[in-house]
């Protein structure tokens, strides 16, 4: 619909310029959008792809010689072959040409005619072109001289004043994303009446200083930056990068500059000395979604993420499309392939692999908690000591590390094996033997304690020589070596198992530590080979973590696994004893004490909230053309510099981020400013001066108000990048506060509002309308930033996404009731009670609006619409009190019957159904007042459930 | 107050003209609005073979050689090397790049089906065979894309990354809805029990990019409410919610009369529509009715919400309904190691529902003026992936370079074979058929042509073939 203003506004111009004279033709206004949509493709910038060789973005490809002829000759349209072309009736010959399904209106041949006529001036695009300094007269207000202005030409008058109500609604709304408290709008539509500017001056200082703007601020740059709580793609693992969420929120409330704002995001970390808030800050470039499925290719990986970075950057600063540019010059706006690969390379110096889904990948800030950071202190400090004791016990103990056993020989009263015969002879050993030795082998033993063992601390299993091994008689087992493998020791006493902690060996073959015969693992084990065949007994002390009291005729139970896939290495004779002591000298204690230590250290660490932020590797990365944008097909090799339109940086010897932040903000530069003030006035009024806020480049529109747009940057740079300063001069002008009554003629000559002659009232995005449903309700918990809270979804909702494997587990209590800029975004599965968000994938800074019915199904039934209005009905007793706290307004007569008569109705339904009242009163945690009369309760909650799915209410006033 | 879902589709879609003055749609209304400037072309219904579409889409890869394109080279040369010409300089997943490409034979068994004669697995497509003689078989598809999501992105929105609006939602904004109680583009997923290895199923797959949220696909659940937040609260029922209604209704209606912004009527009618569907999603999804020769013909997943089965018997009750577009997605079928194991669960849950569905919808003659297609973003490696002497952990690749589909109805040929692949099933070497002629084709079916259905944003006219694709006359009956 809005492009439609564009049509009916080009009319208003072409009745001018059509009618009177050609030399008001402006080629940037008139001109080069037929050009650029009509004839670039084939006869644009894109190198690669210019048919004819002709090109008619530039004055000197349009008038170059052709072969005796040229597509325009200054002031001679019967010689200028793009006129002839043109009007040509010939499909062979007209342009363009059939096959393109472009064609030209006859105004517009009219208008090209008229300006190869006139003398066919080109002149650069506006948003290329330095920024204008339009000076408005000093007796209006700016804002609405400019806006005026352009609806004195249409017809058009700008509406009337706003009510107060309406207004102070708005102001809230829009600067907090929440309605004004009861008892502040009372005040402001007092002091309103007597002095309307004054009231409106204090109520922004008031509302600006709120912690709650701070955080309607971020909410657009959250979905401008692509933050969300997960990785995205398959496994979507959760992330921390809300620490940088609470910077944003804190960086617009206390008004930090937009330069510092600008400069800390993109290298914050290579300025001087940073400080930790301008590295966090640097978060925003890590923002992207992190790819990690299998069988992705790294660097293709890593590829993605830069050029993530570059064309993020590219919008939200520049309001380029420089994704167009990735794979072939841009085909209508002046930057080429070098030219992306050139702001690539500011980029592309991130160390980041592009391997595995880390969704804390390196490089990190790591952000511990007070209590945290003291924990870890004092577990280094414990670590220290530990490690100055296990030097000193070295070196005064030397090697000996065995503790003093007294071991007591076990008595094996039973011994069975899965494919041999256990023989229990006289010296209490036990020896295998079959015909034919088995592959593998499980041997189970029982053993009975003697007299005077009393406790159970370390068993001693002692691997015997015997005639029948190989080689006879020296070694342990028939096997080929000699050796065994033990793959698994399993202890029981009286039949309770009993799990194995520690142990050593008088030896461990390499790869076959004594631990691995008690890992649970059976491919895995201990065994003694030294090289040669083994020709010495061995043994194993194997100890539970504590002691096991004993006494005489207690049994324990022993199996002994071979399932190496080394087959034969069963052990062939051994013998059992028991200790009271644990195996462990001091020294061991102390080691084991310190690997604990370090266990918890790193455990601590995998809690820490880490923010993936940026660095430049030290030795730099080569930056190269990828042809067609494949990762793995580079071309020319380029270094980091700005698009080739825009100059170049001043000498340096090494341009990096930091170069390219300033430059962004120098001053100089004419786009950083415009699209920052045109997202800020999209924030207010819904559509920007430029409607197109992410693409400022030739196909984008023009700005609605060009003059405006650009007084508006001077201002914003002058004040020294004040945000609050650009929001000051929207809110206070007389555009701002108009009403938002449509009247017919603004349907008529204004459908789409661009001449703002009233004020929106575009639908509240559906983050706000929760929020506003809290706070109207009374259950909103203002608490500012911190972890991400899940609050009421539909069961089951990310199970089904992600097959399972993420369990969506709503919170408790406050957690329901924060704003929602703190809910956990899944990039697989944004919260469900939004709609038309931005989807955090990419940087997107073009609000969506649309209006369907899973929209009213959310906001009549989903859970936190329906408690609010429970809750807002037990806190306000009568219609008048309810319609009041909703909507900042008490109702007319005729809403107030309606209501009535509805609470009337209901109120007798519940006391027929009383199970439906109290069914409905069920919803949500929040508690039900005591004695309270239910079916009266459950009708006035149907009621409040009406009101705020008023149009009135989900609509900006 | 009774505004239809046409004329809801019909509001919308002119102010879409509006907003994207270039995009050319056709109906003669439009193009007066416009003045006559726009480049009228767009939809012409008279020339449309297909109303509606349904696309059952096979996430994971199914394999073409078990499936679809038996060969029995393969099988010959089981276990020796492929070809080095066949493979050289060409891009597979990061699984197998660097390993030694052995044949694998075919698993399966095939055997020539119908009248027609088509070759198609015998063992593991038994049902489909049973309609042989009612489909295309296309055995020469080729994509670009070598990992699932971009691949899957690739033939559901034209172009590899999220961000263009998908199929369904080009529908939606190009011809609009049919019905006045349901959305015009309904997309329903789910999966093979026991499955190890499902690819995520990304909203994307049924977004609608830069085209306007309203023609986005409207995701039925496989669970609870098919639709999020459908039921009413607990304690309100039809009859108080339609007081409530009512009231607010006369409110926002007094609100019009007082601001006299056009969007609160079209509010009115979006909650009239949601209340509309209160009873049209629990009426569509309520099976008593069909008959048990109907339900017993889609096997016995047809009474499991979420189950493939399930939702091919919704997506005819769908499009019953007026319904223009139902996209059904089957994950599960990346058989790197399963090929011997849970590939059977795949074609077991697959195989009956989807005949079963072509039957169904000729047996209510809707078959004719149904598109139906069937299949995945790529195909799978004729060598094998894992040990072959390990036939449990059989497997294949990812394979873009020649696989198969299938198409019914909609004005598709019936027991025909289009196209082929080379004797190992490597290549698709005749008849190629690329992505975007079969998006093309499907478009063309609707009566669509698929480079005039544009829309202009960041300064480019987007189409769904991006700036290529042609239509298959070979497969059009």
């Amino acid at each position: 619909m809005k492009e439609f203003v564009r049509y009916s506004s080009l009319a208003i111009v072409l009745s001018v310029c059509v009618a009177s004279r050609a030399a008001d033709l402006s080629f940037d206004r008139d001109i080069r959008p037929i050009l650029s949509d009509k004839c670039f493709h084939c006869h644009g910038p894109d190198d690669n792809k210019r048919d004819a060789d002709l090109r008619l973005d530039t004055y000197e490809g349009a008038t170059a010689d052709l072969g005796g002829y040229s597509a325009i000759v200054p002031g001679d349209t019967e010689d200028s072959e793009l006129i002839y072309r043109i009007f040509s009736d010939d499909p062979d010959e007209i342009m363009p040409t059939p096959k393109s399904h472009l064609t030209l209106t006859d105004r517009e041949k009219e208008l090209l005619k008229q300006w190869v006529e006139s003398g066919a001036e080109y002149e650069g695009h506006w948003a290329f072109s330095p920024v204008t300094e339009p000076s408005p007269p000093v007796e209006s207000h700016p804002v609405d001289h400019f806006i005026q202005a352009r609806q004195q030409v249409a017809g058009l008058a700008a509406n009337p004043p706003a009510t107060a109500q309406a207004l102070g609604r708005r102001m809230a709304l829009d600067l907090t994303g929440l309605p004004l408290p009861a008892e502040r709008a009372a005040v402001f539509e007092q002091a309103h009446a007597a002095d309307p500017q004054g009231a409106v001056a204090a109520l922004l200082d008031d509302l600006l200083a709120s912690p709650h703007y701070g955080e309607r601020m971020a909410w657009d740059w959250l979905d401008v930056s692509r933050y969300a709580d997960s990785n995205g793609y398959q496994g979507d693992r959760e992330r921390t990068m809300y620490p940088w969420r609470d910077w944003v929120i804190e960086a617009f409330q206390k008004n930090l500059s937009w330069d510092q704002f600008t400069i800390w995001q993109l290298a914050g970390d290579l300025l001087e000395e940073p400080t930790q808030e301008q590295v966090l800050a640097t978060g925003f470039s890590r923002n992207h979604p992190i790819n990690g499925e299998g069988g992705r290719i790294a660097e293709e990986n890593r590829v993605d993420y830069v050029y993530d970075m570059t064309e993020t950057m590219g919008t939200t600063w520049l309001g380029l499309t420089l994704e167009c540019s990735r794979c072939h010059d841009h085909k209508f706006d002046p930057i080429s392939q070098r030219d992306y690969f050139a702001l690539n390379a500011f980029f592309n110096q991130t160390p980041v692999t592009g391997g595995g889904g880390d969704p804390q990948q390196r490089p990190h800030l790591k952000l511990p908690t007070d209590h945290q950071l003291e924990r870890q202190q004092a577990l280094q400090q414990q670590k220290k000591e530990a490690t100055q004791r296990l030097a000193e016990l070295k070196k005064s103990k030397g090697s000996e590390t065995q503790a003093e056993h007294s071991w007591s020989l076990l008595e094996p009263v039973a011994a069975e094996a899965d494919h041999q015969q256990l023989a229990i002879e006289s010296d209490l050993s036990i020896v295998a033997s079959s015909e034919k030795n088995p592959a593998k082998d499980t041997y189970r033993v029982t053993y009975r304690v003697p007299e005077g063992v009393a406790k159970l601390g370390s068993l001693k299993l002692d691997a015997l020589q015997h005639a029948s091994h190989t080689p006879s008689p020296q070694g342990l087992a028939r096997s080929d070596s000699g050796n065994f493998v033990l793959t698994e020791i399993e202890i029981a006493v009286n039949g309770k198992p009993l799990k194995i902690t520690g142990a050593s060996a008088s030896h461990e073959q390499n790869g076959f530590p004594v631990e691995r015969a008690f890992d649970g693992k059976s491919d895995t084990g201990w065994a003694v080979h030294r090289g040669k065949p083994v020709v010495n007994p061995e043994h194993a002390i194997f100890s539970p973590r504590a002691t096991v009291p004993l006494q005489a005729g207690d049994t324990i139970e022993v199996v002994l696994r071979h399932d190496s896939r080394h087959p034969h290495h069963n052990m062939g004779r051994w013998q059992l004893s028991a200790s009271p002591r644990l195996n462990r000298s001091e020294i061991e204690l102390t080691e084991a004490r310190i690997k604990s230590i370090d266990d918890t250290l790193k455990r601590l660490d995998s809690q820490v909230v880490k923010v993936m932020v940026m660095e430049d590797m030290a030795k730099p990365r080569d930056t190269f053309i990828l042809e067609g944008g494949f990762y793995n097909q580079p071309g020319e090799k380029v270094s980091a510099a700005i698009p080739a339109v825009f100059g170049s940086l001043a000498e340096e010897e090494k341009p990096n981020r930091l170069s390219l932040a300033q430059w962004l903000v120098d001053g100089e530069n004419p786009l950083t400013a415009r699209v920052t003030v045109n997202r800020l006035w999209q924030m207010f009024f819904g559509t920007g001066l430029v409607k197109t806020s992410e693409d400022f480049g030739v196909q984008g529109e023009r700005p609605s108000h060009p003059q405006l747009l650009d007084w508006l940057s001077n201002e914003f740079v002058s004040s020294g990048w004040d945000v609050q300063h650009v929001i000051r001069l929207i809110v206070t002008s007389q555009t701002y506060q108009q009403s938002a009554v449509i009247r017919e003629e603004h349907t008529e000559l204004d459908p789409d509002n661009r001449l703002l002659a009233r004020s929106p009232r575009h639908r509240l995005p559906s983050w706000m309308l929760r929020d506003q449903a809290l706070a109207a309700s009374g259950l909103l918990v203002p608490t500012v930033g911190g972890k991400p809270v899940n609050a009421y979804q539909p069961e089951g909702i990310w199970e089904e996404l992600s097959f399972g494997k993420k369990k969506y587990v709503r919170g408790n209590g406050d957690d329901l009731y924060r704003r929602t800029i703190y809910t956990f975004w899944r990039r697989i599965s944004a919260p469900t009670m939004l709609f038309d968000s931005a989807d955090r994938m990419v940087c997107d800074v073009l609000p969506s609006r649309t209006n369907t019915p899973l929209q009213a199904l959310t906001l009549m039934n989903d859970t936190t619409y329906v408690e609010a209005a429970r809750v807002a009905a037990q806190q306000q007793g009568d219609v008048d009190a309810l319609f009041r706290a909703i909507a900042n307004r008490l109702p007319s007569d005729r809403e107030k019957n309606l209501l009535q008569q509805r609470i009337g109705a209901l109120t007798e339904h519940y006391r027929a159904h009383p199970a439906d009242a109290k069914a409905l009163l069920d919803v949500g945690e929040y508690p039900l007042p005591d004695g309270a009369d239910l079916p009266s309760l459950a009708a006035r909650t149907a009621v409040a459930n009406v009101i705020y799915n008023l149009d009135e209410i989900i609509c900006r006033p | 107050m009774n505004t239809s879902i046409l004329d809801y589709h019909r509001s919308h879609t002119r102010r879409e003209l509006f907003a994207g003055a270039g995009s050319t749609l056709g109906a003669a209304a439009l193009s007066q609005l416009l003045g006559g400037t726009a480049a009228a072309a767009g939809p012409a219904p008279s020339f449309a073979k297909a109303k509606r579409v349904i696309y059952l889409f096979q996430n994971g890869g199914p394999s073409h050689i078990e499936l679809f394109d038996p060969k029995p080279k393969l099988t010959e040369m089981h276990g020796q090397p492929l070809p080095e010409s066949l493979i050289e300089g060409l891009r597979f997943s990061t699984m197998t790049q660097t390993k030694a490409k052995l044949c694998l034979g075919q698993v399966t068994e095939s055997a020539p089906a119908g009248q027609c004669g088509m070759e198609l697995s015998s063992s593991h497509l038994p049902y489909t065979s049973e309609i042989a003689d009612k489909i295309t078989l296309i055995r020469s598809m080729y994509t670009e894309q070598v990992n699932h999501a971009p691949a899957i992105t690739f033939f559901l929105t034209g172009g590899e990354r999220p961000g263009r609006p998908s199929m369904g939602a080009w529908l939606s904004y190009g011809i609009g809805s049919e019905s006045e109680d349901l959305p015009a583009f309904v997309c329903m997923t789910s999966i093979s029990k026991g499955t190890s290895c499902g690819q995520i199923f990304y909203d994307h797959y049924w977004g609608s990019g830069f085209l306007p949220s309203v023609h986005q696909g409207v995701k039925f659940r496989g669970s609870g409410n098919p639709v999020l937040y459908l039921e009413n609260p607990n304690g309100i029922d039809k009859g108080v919610r339609r007081g409530l209604l009512d009231d607010l209704a006369k409110l926002n209606h007094q609100q019009y009369e007082a601001v006299g912004d056009p969007e609160i009527q079209t509010r009115i009618s979006q909650y009239e529509m949601a209340y509309r569907m209160q009873t049209s999603v629990p009426e569509l999804t309520d099976f008593s009715k069909e008959s048990k020769a109907t339900l017993d013909m889609y096997g016995p997943g047809v009474h499991q919400k979420g189950h493939f089965a399930y939702n091919c018997l919704m997506a005819r009750r769908l499009v019953e309904r007026g319904t223009r577009f139902v996209q059904l997605m089957h994950a599960g079928w990346d058989q790197h190691n399963s090929l011997t194991t849970e590939f059977n669960n795949q074609t077991r849950d697959t195989d009956q529902p989807a005949a079963a569905l072509i039957k169904d919808l000729e047996q209510r003659g809707m078959l004719d003026d149904t598109l139906v297609i069937f299949g995945g973003e790529f195909g799978r490696t004729p060598f094998l992936q894992n040990d072959i002497n390990n036939r449990a952990r059989w497997g294949r690749d990812h394979h873009p370079y020649g696989f198969s589909m299938w198409m019914a109805g909609g004005g598709i040929k019936q027991g025909h074979v289009h196209g082929a692949t080379d004797e190992f099933g490597f290549h698709a070497v005749k008849n190629k058929m690329h992505v975007h002629d079969l998006q093309a084709t499907i478009l063309h079916q609707l009566g669509i042509n698929h480079e005039k259905l544009t829309y202009k944003f960041q300064g480019r006219r987007f189409r769904l073939t991006d700036v290529h694709g042609h239509v298959v006359k070979d497969i059009l009956a």
